[in-house]
């Protein structure tokens, strides 16, 4: 009954988890044990108020944030200007060699003069260039979209917490 | 009796939570402003534990500009700050990912103190000697906490700096609120351990 807290009762205690009921008294009457415990909470509190210092100005942030809400996300726009160049040049490249192709048959040159163009070749690069889904930018927003696994778990324990 | 009365009292913020979340999602940047003021500060140590103190208001402003982009996809049944929460951490593994792509990571050294972590100028009133050692002890919490294995580091650092509850933890990172009881009593007997005497 007298005997002093474990260290895994310490630990319970600190991590608030629950006593049984005579240990808790023993805790609530003990002021070795209490020490104990309160001395390492303190430590805690006082570790986060060092951390808490660290913070930006909160109110400038919440202005920034609300400043980025008319200018939404500009770095991964930036990232998207500048790689959405890729698929438009490749099109453009596609007709280019279309208009090419057309401008050659209008001319009626001998057929064994003409250098056939790779046009499938141009196609399918075009292709590719669309469907290339490691265009930088993209996967920071894939990611946010939780695995159907994790959803299923949040959707599980807040049934279970209701 | 007493029960109902306090969980009424505590869900109060999460009903406030909701309402202005209904009007943000309406498209008023007012409402999304207040929730802003509401979360950030938790958002911020947050992401300060995952991407370290150079990156955290990066993060932390990410994360409300994903948040405000995606309030449609919340569904109301988790807390919003759990929802929040989540966004914060993918925004968090996602930095780290990328730096990582890029061969910037410093492996652990994401989450360690920055040099004006405890250079706070003591109270006046307050002993130097006295300051001296607890800075110390903080100094030595903060060495230790870097020997936890990852998970016991996350918990630890979300239930005391962040201050979330158990079970919104387990929420946030998708694991068995059992799980967050151990990792979390084994963090602190650990630091407690190690820490031995600085108390
Ligand atoms: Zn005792």
């Amino acid at each position: 009954m007298n005997r002093h807290l474990s260290d895994d009762e310490i630990a319970a205690a600190v991590a608030a988890e629950k006593l049984a009921p005579e240990r808790a008294r023993h805790l609530e009457d003990c002021v070795p044990c209490r020490r104990e415990v309160d001395g390492l909470l303190e430590l805690i509190a006082e570790r986060r108020r060092a951390l808490e210092a660290e913070g930006p100005d909160f109110e400038k942030q919440r202005q920034q944030i609300l400043e980025g809400l008319a200018h939404p996300a500009a770095p991964v726009v930036a990232l998207h200007r500048r790689h959405i160049w890729r698929p438009i040049l490749a099109a453009a490249a596609a007709l280019v060699a279309v208009v090419g192709i057309w401008l050659q048959m209008t001319r009626h040159r001998p057929a064994a003069v003409l250098r056939p163009l790779p046009v499938e070749q141009i196609l399918s690069d075009v292709d590719a260039t669309l469907a290339d889904r490691s265009v930088p930018g993209f996967e920071s927003l894939d990611s946010m979209i939780p695995a159907p696994d994790e959803m299923a778990s949040m959707i599980d324990d807040t049934k279970t917490a209701s | 009796m007493r029960a109902t009365a306090m969980r009424s009292v505590e869900d109060e913020p999460g009903q406030e939570d909701m309402a202005l979340w209904r009007q943000a999602r309406e498209g008023d940047p007012e409402a999304f402003g207040e929730l802003v003021r509401r979360h950030q500060r938790r958002v911020w140590m947050i992401c300060r534990q995952y991407v370290g103190p150079d990156e955290a208001d990066a993060a932390a402003q990410d994360t409300f500009l994903k948040a405000w982009s995606r309030l449609e996809s919340f569904d109301g049944r988790a807390k919003f700050g759990t929802w929040l929460t989540r966004i914060a951490i993918n925004t968090c593994l996602d930095r780290i990912r990328r730096r990582k792509r890029r061969g910037t990571v410093a492996e652990e050294g994401a989450g360690e103190d920055g040099p004006g972590l405890l250079e706070r100028m003591p109270d006046e009133r307050v002993d130097p000697e006295r300051w001296a050692m607890q800075r110390q002890a903080v100094e030595r919490l903060g060495a230790c906490e870097e020997r936890l294995s990852a998970r016991q580091r996350e918990v630890f650092r979300l239930r005391f700096y962040a201050e979330m509850d158990l079970e919104e933890i387990a929420r946030s990172l998708g694991i068995h609120v059992g799980t967050v009881k151990t990792q979390l009593h084994r963090a602190v007997h650990r630091l407690r351990r190690e820490l031995g005497d600085v108390r």
